[in-house]
């Protein structure tokens, strides 16, 4: 486990503990008392059709919008106890959308000289290129001319300069088509396998359940449900 | 000055001078550009509102009380406060105030410079030199801090991915947002950047202009002149920067969030 910060509170903690979690405003709210325990790290999957709350739940946890009630702690700690931009370095998220800073794929993974720290060096950058599979020689390639599932990658490989515990992916696949969807997720459970770090991926597509594999939770109306097939049958009328 | 007597201007001249509004409103006819109404009550205003200044002047540069002159200054400001809160797409809280805020900022520090180290007034603050020069300062301030803000709302509105990309990343607020206050900061100060380099050759300044019919000496009149360039500019200067920081403030909380609630709600049209 990376991060001073971090490494005190590990002993055991469970890697995500979320008890009573509720979003959005009383009267109409986004996320009605979420429980969810992760013990060691791993795959978990949220599965939930269009607007059941999944993009809320992870912006939560990165702390890009705040709860109304209830508990986030992460390996034993809660996540306000926390500064807000170290939480993020153990926390990475993945947009929707490839988002990336204009420029080359080298400046993309540098970003972080731009925050006044040190430059990330050619191996490490080699690194992060190699877990998400994509070839060193894009290093020097402009982001724009990159197609979407490369583009995709390199957002993968940038969400891991902190070498977060936690990896938060907000429908990594939404974008792509059939082919590069699979290989995106192939790429992301190898990812998984090598750092053995946890993955909380939120879809819509029972098929990227299968494929990632992990622990499935299911998402309906901002509560976790145990019946699959409502999610399912939500997921499917939404088509 | 050759026998010219500034005085020769009348009301006749200046009723006779509004003929060349009406060009203007004739173009605006030709190719439909709908801005006659504004132009229309821009021109009105323009001439109430100087007329109002002149009176009020001919009262202020008769006096040497101090509060006559921060009283003046502070209605100004007041007032500024209230058109660059009409120039925002955005309707951001607090704006009037923000305004408001680096107008005084900026004011205060460039004449508190001019009045207390560059100029050497009897009394220290004669109104004959403060008020013209105030004026501009704050006149530049609104235009550009105003501009900025206009700038730097549709780049976050535009950009919020980008921007929380670089927070998720572990970003302060500050860093999350720096390269966008540098794009606004200098598109807003782009004017005042042209204008020191192209006055003397392309223009002739207003002031200038303006002092020279009043029957200054030329060389007096530049040595003002200049003054007032470098006091545009740090004028502007401090202005901009002091709104992009509020601005920052605004659009990022202390627990390194963007308000996405505040770039939600539909623009307005702008005025």
């Amino acid at each position: 486990m990376s991060g001073a910060g971090m490494s005190s509170a590990v002993n055991g903690d469970p890697v995500l503990e979320i008890r009573g979690l509720c979003a959005g405003p009383e009267e109409a709210p986004i996320l009605r008392s979420l429980d969810l325990i992760l013990d060691r790290p791993g795959i978990c999957v949220i599965l939930g059709g269009s607007g059941s709350g999944k993009t809320t739940f992870l912006r939560l946890l990165n702390r890009l919008d705040e709860y109304r009630q209830g508990e986030i702690r992460i390996l034993g700690k809660d996540i306000r106890e926390f500064p807000v931009p170290e939480l993020r370095r153990h926390v990475a998220m993945v947009f929707q959308n490839p988002v990336y800073f204009p420029g080359t794929v080298r400046d993309n993974l540098d970003i972080r000289r731009e925050f006044g720290e040190a430059a990330v060096t050619e191996d490490r950058m080699k690194e992060l290129l190699s877990l998400a599979r994509l070839e060193d020689s894009l290093l020097d390639r402009n982001v724009s001319v990159l197609s979407g599932g490369e583009q995709q990658r390199l957002a993968f490989a940038r969400s891991l300069l902190n070498d977060p515990e936690i990896l938060l992916l907000d429908e990594p696949t939404s974008s792509l088509d059939g082919r590069n969807r699979d290989a995106v997720l192939r790429t992301l459970r190898d990812m998984q396998s090598a750092r053995g770090n946890t993955l909380l991926m939120v879809t819509h597509r029972p098929e990227d359940v299968e494929l990632l594999g992990g622990r499935t939770v299911y998402l309906l109306d901002g509560a976790f449900v145990q019946d699959p097939e409502a999610v399912r049958q939500r997921i499917e009328a939404g088509r | 000055m050759n026998g010219f007597d500034p005085a020769i201007i009348t009301w006749t001249d200046l009723a006779l001078a509004f003929l060349l509004i009406l060009i203007s409103l004739g173009v605006s006819s030709l190719f439909k550009l709908k801005i006659a109404g504004p132009m229309f009550t821009g021109a009105f205003r323009s001439f109430l509102q100087l007329t109002l200044l002149g009176y009020v002047l001919q009262f202020i540069f008769g006096i040497d009380r101090f509060w006559h002159f921060l009283l003046l200054l502070s209605a100004i400001i007041l007032f500024a406060g209230y058109e660059g809160s009409r120039r925002q797409l955005l309707k951001i809280p607090g704006y009037y105030w923000m305004q408001v805020s680096v107008i005084a900022f900026s004011t205060t520090v460039v004449m508190g410079l001019i009045l207390g180290l560059i100029l050497d007034l009897e009394p220290w603050f004669n109104p004959v030199v403060s008020i013209p020069l105030a004026g501009m300062t704050m006149g530049q301030s609104l235009n550009s801090s105003s501009m900025l803000a206009k700038t730097l709302g549709t780049q976050i509105q535009a950009r919020q991915q980008e921007i929380e990309l670089r927070l998720s990343l572990g970003a302060t607020r500050w860093q999350a947002v720096l390269p966008l206050l540098r794009d606004s900061v200098h598109t807003a100060l782009i004017p005042s950047l042209n204008s020191l380099n192209t006055v003397g050759i392309v223009s002739i300044p207003g002031v200038l202009a303006g002092a020279l019919i009043g029957g200054m000496q030329p060389m007096v009149a530049i040595k003002y002149q200049i003054m007032v360039m470098y006091l545009w500019v740090s004028g502007t200067t401090l202005a901009c920067a002091g709104m992009a920081l509020i601005l920052a403030r605004t659009f990022l909380n202390t627990e390194h969030q963007l308000r996405r609630d505040l770039l939600r709600q539909s623009p307005g049209t702008s005025k």
